[in-house]
Parts: C-alpha cells; structure tokens; sequence
C-alpha cells in the first residue's frame, strides 16, 4: 500500500495556561481523505489543540506542517489561508442572512477585477457556486433563500460545513457535530463525513461519544493531561478501551476520606419533571451526603440542579426539605428555604470582578450585615475569618475579585454560600478550570460542609471527580435518571456506559 | 495650592472615589484656580453661592443617573420630566392649592414616571434607552398640549419661593436640599443593600440573580427615585424662576449623562463615584460661570465640556483596567 | 445673478407698481392702521397675484416657528379679525406649530400638506435666511400666496407681503429710552442678554448699537447670549453680576430673559436699583413694570400683526386687490410714565360676542 499523503503534521506541540500544562509535546499527522477521531476528557487538551490550528492560541512549543510546508498560525486568518476550517459547536452563522450570503460571508463575488467594498456583488455567481457545492459535494437540498435562523440546526450545519468549503478548506475540524442532532440527521452527516473524505478532504472529528468516533472515524488519537496517549487505527480499539485510555492513572488525585452519611433525608425529589429539560427524577439526600450528578451535556443535569435553585422552576414533582413540602418558585425562595447555589461559570455567573473580596463574599447574605446601614465592619472581620480558614491567598478584604487566581476566585464564592448556612448546597463544575492544588482545597471544603450535616449535590462532567468526591452518583440521560450508583463501586466505564453507552444502543435499536 | 491636594485626599478616604473620579476633583480645583487667579471675583463668596445655586439642577438629578448609569441602564426622560412635574406644581399652586400639597403632587408625579419608565425596562424587558425616550418625547408633547407653550407664572407664594430662593443662614434652600439629597443618596448607595444590589446588577447581571437579588424590583426603584429626583429637581427651578416654563429641562439629560461619566462612573455598570457626579454637574456650572465672567462667548462651553468628557472617559481607559484583569 | 437676469423684467414691473403704490398710499393706511410707509419696498413680480375668491369659508394655514407666548398673542389678533370678517364660516383657520424654535422640517412638512391640500392663502414666520425659500415659491406656482410674519429675513423674491415690524426699530426702541433717561448721568455701565446667534439677535442688536454708539458715555460692559430663555437668563445675569457687579443697566433682547434676570436681580435685592429694560411687552414684564422692578420694555405690536395678516388676506383673496410689499408698523416702549394706557386686552383673544 503506498504511503498516503500528509495533509497535516504536527510535532511537539505544546501550550501553558499560567500553571496548567494544557497541551505538552504532542505529536500527531493526518492524511489526505482520512477522518481521525480526537478523544478525551474535559480538560485533555482537546479544545486547546483545536484553537491552536484554528489560530485562536500560539503554541508555545512545537511544528505546523500543511502539505509538507511549515506554516505559521498566529490569527484565524492564517488558518484559513492553510484551509484550516472549524465547525464550531455552537455555530457561527448570520441568523438573518440565507445560506447563499453566509457561505460567501467574507469572501463574496464582486463584479470587477479588483473589486472595492462598494462594488455590486454577482448573486446570480455566488448563488451557483453554492448550489452546486451542496447538490454536488454534499448532496444535500437545501432553501437557499430561506433566512439561516429558520433552518434546523442540522441544516445550519451543512451550511457550516458548506462555507468552510467554499473557503477551500481541506482539513476540517468538527467539534461535537452530532451533539444536538437528532438520529436521522446523525446519519445524514455520517454520509456527507464519507463524501468529504472522497473528495479528498481530511476530517478531525472532535466528540464525547465514543461509539460514534469508532465507526466514523479510520483513527483514533487519545489525549489526557494534555499529553496524547494513544494514536490507534480504531479498528484496534473499542468503547471500554477508550475509556480506559482516557482516564489512565487520573484516578489517584486528592480526595478526603470520606464519613459516612446520616439517615436522614435533608433533600427528597418526587417524580420532578420540566417539560423538555428533565423528566420524573426522585431521589434522597441524606444529612452529610454528596451526591454526584452525571451526565452529557444536554442531559437534563443542569436544569435540574438549577430547577431545585429555583431558576427556571419544574412543572411537575415535589420537593421536601427535612420532611416537609417546600415551593420552589424562585431563587429567592430557594435562598430562604436554605438551599445554595454555585454555577458553573464563574466569571459570567458568579464573580463580580470589579468589587472587593469582601463585597463578593457578602453578596448573597446581606440582610445579615443589618437592617438598613450595613455593617461593614462585620463583613471585615467575616472576610478576614473566611481568608484564613479557606486559604484565599490575596492581598485582603479590599482586594478586588477579579485580580485573584481562578482557584481562590472559587474558594471566595464557596465561602460567599457557607456564609449563608445553608442546608442544601448545590454546586456546578465546582472545580473547572482551576488547578490541581485549589481543586484538592475545594474538595476538603466540600466534605467538610458535608461532616457538618449539610447535603451537598455535585454536578460534574468529570466521573472521577464525582467517583472520588461524592457518596453515591446519579447519571442523567436525557432528561431521565439512568441510574443511581454507589460511588464506592462505581467505575468511570458504568458512569460512562450509563451516559454514553446507552447512546450507542439507542442510536442503533432505534 | 497643597492644602487644596491635601482636601483631595482627606475628601477621597472619607469618601469613596472609584475610577476617574479623583480626577475630575482635581480638574475642578485647578480649574476653580485658575478661574480666581483670572478674575478676583469669582472667589467671592456671592459667586461661589451663585455657583453651586446654578448646578443644583443638573446635580440633582444626577445623583439619580449615578445609580442608574452604575445598573448599566440609562434615564433620557428626565428633562421632561422635571419640566412636567414644576408643571404640576405651578398648576395646582394656580389653583389655590397648598404648596405642601402641590410639591408632594409633583414629587409623586416624577416619581409615578419613574415607575413607568422601571416596569416597562425590567417587566416588558424594552430597551432602556427606547422607553426612556419614548417617554421623553411624550412627556414633553403633553407639556406643550397643556401650555400651548405659554409659561406658567404668578407664582407668588412665599412659602413656595422658599423652596429655589431661600437661605438657610448663608447657605442657599436649594443648596442645601441638594447637600441632604447628596448624602441621602450616599447613604443608599454605599451604606445598604440597596446600594449594594444596584451595583451588583451593573458589574454581573447574572451573577446578581443568583445570588437572589431581585432584579426587576431594583430596577423599578432607581428608575422611581431618578423620577423623583427630576421631580424635586423641577420643583427648584419652578420656584427659582417662580414660573414653570414649557421649554424647561430641554437637554438635560445629556447634562446628567455627562456630569456622571465626567465624574468617574462607567457606562458599563459595576461602578459609581457620587462624588464625582456632583463634581462634574459643579464643574459644569463653574465653566459656564467662568465664561460669563470673562465675558467670553458662551458657545465656548460646549466645546470645553466635550473635551473635558473625553479627557474623563481617557483616564478612566487608562488608569482602571480592572475589567479585564 | 438671478437678480441680473430678471433686471429688465422687474424694471418694467417696479414702473407699473411704484405709480398705483403711491396713488393708493392713502388707501393702504386706511386697510393697515399705523403701517410705516417708508418701510415699503417694491415687488419683484415673482409674487402671487391677487384673486377675489367667492368660495367660503377660505382655508388660511397660519404657521409660526414655534408656539409660545408672543405667538399666541398674534394669534388672538388673528382670530379677533377674523370675527370680525364673520368667524369660522368666512375664514377657516388651520394652525401647526413645530415642536421647537429650530424645527424647520416640521415647518416643512407642514407647508408641503397644506399646499396639497390647496389652501386660500398661508401666513409663515421664518427663523432664518432662506429658510422654506423653495416652498413658499412651490406655493407661490400653486397659485397659493404666501404672507410672512415676524420673520427678521423675508429674503425670498415670492412672498406677497411681509407682515409684522422692523426688527431693528426694536433695539433702537430700547436704545432711545436709554439714551432719554440717562444721556446726561455720567457713565452708564449697560449689561445685555442676546438669544440665541442668527438673525433676530443680530438686528435687535444692530438698531441698538446705532443709536447708543452715539452716546459715549453709555457703555456695554458685558453682553452674553442666554438662549432666549428665563432659566438662562437668570444665570448668565447672576455670572455678568459677579464681574461687573456695578452695572447699572440689564437690557435683555426678549422679556423671557429679562424676567430671568429680574430674579437674579431680586436675589440681591437689586430689583428696581439696575434697570431692567425688556422686549415684548409680555403680560409679567407689564406687571413687573407697574411695580417699578422694570424700568421699560418695548411693546412690538403683536396683536396688531396677527390683525394685520387678516387684513392682507381680507384685501388680497377676498377683495383681489394688491397690499404693500411690508406692513410694518412702530414698535411702542413702555415705562411707569405711561403703562397705565396700555389695555390689558391686547394680550388675550377677546370673544366676538363679548366685545
């Protein structure tokens, strides 16, 4: 078989983020006409090398061959001159522009030899051209004159892929691009995938199930810790294999020990139910217990952990606290009923940068600090207490939020809900994007809240994480509960299979 | 000279500056300095009387924007508005009513706009700055469907006259009332959870919501209270010129909007200098003032407060970075 | 260069109006009581031309620059003439005013409506040099005339009369009673309010310069525009006070400012110490007067405009003759002398049935 040509190389990439080691020597090629799958977990370094070929980061480290030339990415421009293109999860189309204009946004047909920006476009040209990129490469009929904003998202899609086309791109990269599509629009692009890699068009295939990335893609590439662990042929691989790889020895990071639980339930859900977000979920959380929550994104796992916060509240099921019936009709009910809420994002939904530690931390307890004058001596000596019990590192009360390190930003807004003495404590992706030593901190916050009878519900999309941290773990899928493991037998591969497999299975029964 | 600087310094601790704010302080004094070394008689005590007389009107309803320019929103209504409620007030004084009676009718009116105009921003979710012009240009219609354009006047009450004209010891009612306004709203803003949730919804709207703050209610509030403030503000100028005039308050708004931003406070929320504020509505009365005196062309004041708006909005790029960081 | 092509027309036209102009003088003060002859100037010919119309009521769009006090007087001149014509049946008036003073598009619009909807005849006030030059000349061609009011720049060849007084006369009115009261006191210092910059200012101004620059010891010390407005006045008269706290005359181009500095001046209680002297004659300068804290103010005859516009109409559309090219008439100045003879009625519309 002769050697196939190269399309992309890389060799010894790497990329530092402050104190993570996002991305670290990573090698890999990709031929002309050959899909690769790139797996990993959230915080592999995946996203990162994405960004690195569509130009949105600089390595620090390392080669970028298109064709057997060097080229130097430093903008997203130089990744469209290489015909690099990426097909972005959450898309980047004109919603009020038809397909034709967005598939030549940026680079339209003007009448003339150098056209100006003023000169009259030729629609009757740009409006072929796209026809006969989705009728012939894509095989795909489509409403050229209908506005982007209309269509389905599968269709937004080929768009998507269409305009990256006409940019002459030979190497696309999608990130999940099956995440939001429905079976028959799945397969649909499962085709077009193999009429691109007969047009002689290499694809990096970027996704979290397994399956898919198994049957579509000719390789796989394996990241984890920002190092790339495997580079197999995936006819040699499959699902529980790639878990394995992905996870590796990640298990022994630093988790407390852990207490055992009350009897008491503190939290009980019947039959929750939010037309589609979340259906018929029930379960207890017991005086001391972390619960984790599973799940893909889309699962239901966040509108449900926001649903019991009272942001965006359920149309069906009860909830109780200690017993008794609650109404969770807002946030601020939510609040007063003891229950707390951490979200995700910290810079978009948690912090506010441009005030001071101790203005963060009070936010949300502020009718502690008196009726109307507020004492701002006790937020002082509250803050101060807070510093040193949770190990903030900063310059002190005064210090405004946003010049802190990620980490301790968290440890103040963990602080900003225990000030608050609540019963419940729900957290988001407690530990995103912060590193491994603040992650360990945030851990022994949390069971220490949890051996002072709090109930504590994790949300997570990192399964060790969950299986290390919390006593037992529920695993949505869309929108149902899958299962309830117990943390102490639970292995990554059954939270896994619990999410993902049964995927595959649906994809394939149905 | 230094003793001015150390004022500055003394003012800032016991008062909070953010941002530009301790610049426009500084403006102003070099300005106040420069002006008395021009003409020894802008020092005087009449003139500076006369001075803060002039800016009351501005700075009242400023103090009101601080807070709603520090939510990320923005009021246009207010000039009409305080030209509707002296209305009001002139109306019903006509009509042989208590002057009690008629100031409280009119602070009520202002501050019934005010609600208007927060329900529409945080209920119907319109656009600020869509509501509030919107309610500006109606506002001002029905002024001139009322009046056909012809002033109110016969204003002769004396206890009304109180309100714009009297002293109180050597300190002008106006003054002073806008002194009481200044340090109640200083209360507010930096001393109670009012204050507080105002501020958190400009730095991170979302952020605020979950920590429980309600934001619509907030919202309704510093729209009622700028309402109010307008309405106060068109009660001075009523019973300063003891004539409600149609054309009152005609451009204000932009007045209010530069005052804010000249003192310190971000049109991108998060952050507010009271001080500031009431620094730039003074600063602005001391330029015109200054041009008066040196009986230099008046149209000259424009010129100088746009610079002095941009020279503002330059330092605050350039010396907070916070955002970002 | 328009003028030099249509010299030789309006050399022949000038022959044949100047002749029935000067027989018929008389008779032009007889239809215009107190019109300033001398003020007349001939026609270019461009003008629309008389036409008895029998058709009633006739449609007369009255459009001043903005509504306020001063325009609602020359309003109830026009309406007390047209009761007298016999009311709504004989003439239909239709009023717009713009929504501010510099609002010339709303002046605009409501200019083109009314030429589409053929009117009788439209009275337009201007703000400024050439303003609505091409829609009173597209009225003009639809055979509508077009009477102007209280414009200091009736620069347009197509207008058929010009109604209302000369703007400078006005500032040499305030002038005059200076120079009667305090030629021989020494060194008078004069402070002065204008309006906003443009044409009303500029000829206020001008008749005032003339006759006090006669008179050297009348010195301006100050002069700063305050926006024709009572708010402004009152602040720009507070500033002028603190340089010149000597001054020993305010004059103000408009009693809305006067009254302005009226305030400034009752602060320090100087009411009735610095003159006070007016233009307008509004109802609170009148009063301000008979309590002495005015020492003047110059009345412009603003009902008698009102009256004068229906006068021309009457003439022009009723009885198809031709008016003077200018109806002006002399501004009057008021002090304690002789306010008492003012009647208070000027100022209101007075109800036919009532009078």
């Amino acid at each position: 078989m002769a050697k196939p040509e190269q399309a992309l190389k890389i060799t010894g990439v790497g990329k530092r983020f402050g104190a993570t080691n996002a991305l670290f020597n990573v090698s890999m090629n990709l031929a002309k006409g050959e899909v690769l799958g790139l797996v990993g977990e959230n915080g592999a370094g995946k996203s990162t090398l994405m960004k690195i070929l569509a130009g949105a980061h600089v390595p620090d480290q390392g080669e970028v061959e298109v064709n057997g030339v060097h080229v130097d990415i430093r903008e997203p421009a130089d990744a469209q001159r290489a015909g690099i293109s990426i097909i972005y999860q959450e898309l980047s189309l004109f919603p009020d522009l038809n397909a034709v204009e967005n598939i030549f946004i940026g680079r339209e047909i003007s009448i003339g030899t150098s056209p100006r920006l003023t000169s009259p476009l030729r629609k009757k040209a740009m409006r072929d051209s796209a026809q006969q990129i989705l009728n012939k490469v894509l095989n795909v009929e489509l409403d050229l004159d209908c506005p982007i904003g209309a269509l389905t998202l599968a269709q937004r899609q080929i768009v998507e892929i269409a305009r990256a086309l006409n940019s002459n791109a030979n190497i696309l990269i999608m990130d999940e691009p099956t995440e939001a599509l429905e079976k028959a629009e799945r397969e649909r692009l499962v085709r077009i995938i193999n009429d691109l890699k007969r047009a002689g068009k290499s694809v990096i295939y970027v996704s979290h199930k397994l399956d898919e990335v198994l049957t579509i893609c000719d390789r796989v590439i394996v990241l984890r810790d920002g190092a790339c662990v495997a580079d197999l042929p995936a006819s040699a691989l499959d699902v529980s294999k790639v878990i394995g790889l992905m996870i590796g020895g990640s298990l022994g990071k630093q988790f407390p020990a852990k207490t055992s639980p009350g009897v008491n339930p503190i939290l009980r859900v019947e039959g929750l139910s939010r037309k589609g977000a979340f259906q018929d979920i029930c379960f207890n959380l017991h005086e001391g217990e972390i619960l984790g929550l599973a799940g893909l994104e889309g699962s239901g796992k966040s509108p449900l952990v926001r649903a019991l916060f009272g942001d965006g509240t359920a149309d069906a099921g009860n909830i109780f606290l200690k017993g008794k019936p609650v109404a969770i009709d807002s946030i601020s009910s939510a609040m007063r009923s003891g229950i707390a809420f951490l979200p995700a994002e910290r810079k978009t939904q948690g912090i506010f940068a441009e005030h001071s530690v101790g203005w963060n931390l009070t936010a949300s307890s502020l009718p502690k600090l008196g009726g109307i004058r507020l004492n701002q001596g006790a937020e002082r000596s509250w803050c101060i207490k807070y510093i040193k019990e949770m190990g903030i590192k900063s310059e002190g009360p005064h210090q405004p939020i946003g010049r802190l390190s990620g980490g301790n930003q968290q440890k103040v807004l963990l602080a900003r809900w225990l000030l608050t003495e609540p019963e419940v404590i729900l957290l988001e992706e407690p530990t995103r994007g912060i590193d491994i030593k603040a992650k360990a901190d945030v851990y022994q916050l949390i069971v220490a809240s949890s051996r002072m009878g709090k109930g504590v519900i994790v949300v997570s999309s990192d399964s060790t994480e969950l299986i290390g941290l919390c006593h037992r773990i529920l695993v949505m899928f869309e929108g149902e509960a899958a299962g309830i493991l117990d943390a102490s037998s639970a292995s990554e591969e059954t939270i896994a299979s619990l999410s993902i497999q049964r995927t595959y299975e649906g994809t394939r029964g149905g | 000279m230094s003793a001015q600087t150390l004022g500055v310094k003394s003012l800032g601790s016991r008062f909070k500056l953010s941002g530009g704010g301790s610049g426009i302080l500084i403006a102003l004094i070099v300005l106040i300095a420069a002006l008395g070394l021009a003409s020894p008689r802008f020092l005087s005590l009449g003139n500076l009387t006369d001075i803060t007389r002039q800016a009351v009107f501005v700075a009242i309803i400023a103090f009101g924007a601080t807070l709603v320019i520090a939510m990320r929103g923005i009021d246009l209504s207010v000039g009409s508005t305080l030209a509707f409620t002296g209305l009001i007030a002139a109306d019903l004084m006509n009509r042989g009513f208590n002057p009690f009676a008629s100031v409280a009718a009119s602070l009520a009116a202002g501050t019934l706009i005010g609600i208007v105009n927060g329900v529409l921003v945080a209920k119907v979710k319109i656009a600020d700055f869509i509501v509030t012009m919107a309610m500006m240009v109606m506002t001002r219609g029905l002024i001139m469907v009322y009046t056909e354009g012809i002033p109110l006047t016969g204003l002769s009450n004396p206890t009304f006259q109180m309100f714009g004209q009297g002293f109180v010891w050597l300190v002008p009612m106006p003054v002073l009332i806008t002194i009481v306004t200044f340090l109640a709203i200083y209360f507010l803003l930096y001393q109670t959870r009012f204050g507080r949730y105002t501020l958190s919804i400009g730095s991170n709207p979302e952020a605020a919501r979950l920590v429980g703050i309600r934001i619509d209610h907030i919202k309704i509030t510093v729209y009622a209270l700028t309402g109010f403030l307008a309405a106060l503000s068109g009660v001075l100028l009523t019973s300063r010129l003891e004539a409600a005039m149609p054309e009152a308050g005609e451009g204000y708004e932009l007045d209010v909007i530069a005052a804010v931003v000249m003192g310190g406070t971000s049109l991108a929320g998060g952050k507010a200098s009271l001080l500031g504020t009431a620094a730039g509505a003074i600063l602005m009365a001391v330029v015109r003032n200054g041009l008066n005196i040196l009986n230099v062309n008046t149209f000259w004041h424009q010129v100088v407060i746009g610079a002095i708006i941009l020279m503002a909005v330059c330092a605050d790029k350039f010396g907070g970075r916070l955002k970002e960081a | 260069m328009r003028r030099s092509i249509s010299l030789p027309f309006a050399a022949t036209l000038l022959a044949a109006m100047i002749v029935p102009a000067v027989v018929r003088a008389a008779d032009y003060g007889a239809a215009f009581p107190g019109i300033l002859l001398d003020k007349v100037i001939p026609a270019t010919g461009k003008e629309a031309k008389p036409q008895a119309k029998a058709h009633r009521p006739l449609k007369v769009g009255f459009l001043p620059t903005a509504m306020d006090t001063y325009y609602q007087r020359v309003l109830a001149g026009v309406k007390e003439e047209i009761d007298r014509l016999g009311g709504p049946s004989t003439i239909q008036l239709l009023v717009q005013a713009p929504k501010s003073q510099s609002a010339t598009d709303d002046q605009v619009r409501t200019m083109e409506a009314w030429i589409n909807e053929h009117v009788d005849a439209i009275a337009v006030a201007l703000y400024n040099e050439g303003a609505l030059e091409p829609l009173i000349r597209r009225a003009t061609e639809a055979g509508i005339p077009v009477f102007l009011f209280n414009s200091p720049v009736a620069d347009d060849p197509y207008y058929v009369s010009d109604i209302g007084y000369d703007q400078s006369d006005g500032g040499r009115a305030q002038a005059q009673w200076i120079v009667d009261h305090y030629k021989d006191k020494g060194e008078v210092k004069i402070a002065i309010l204008e309006g906003l910059p443009g044409p009303h200012t500029a000829q206020r101004m001008k008749g005032f310069n003339e006759i006090i620059s006669k008179y050297p010891n009348l010195k301006i010390v100050a002069k700063q525009p305050a926006g024709w407005v009572r708010a402004q006045g009152l602040s720009v008269t507070e500033n002028m006070l603190t340089a010149h706290p000597d001054i020993d005359i305010l004059v103000a181009l408009y009693d809305e400012m006067a009254l302005g500095g009226l305030q400034a001046l009752k602060a320090r209680k100087l009411n009735g110490k610095i003159a006070i002297v007016g233009y307008e004659n509004m109802k609170e300068a009148n009063d301000a007067i008979k309590v002495g804290d005015f020492a003047a103010t110059v009345d412009t005859g603003a009902k008698e405009e009102g009256r004068n516009i229906v006068r021309a109409v009457e003439q022009f559309v009723m009885k198809g003759e031709g008016v003077p090219k200018k109806i002006f008439v002399a501004p009057k100045t008021y002090d304690a002398s002789n306010i008492g003879t003012f009647d208070p009625s000027d100022y209101i519309y007075v109800a036919k049935s009532t009078k």
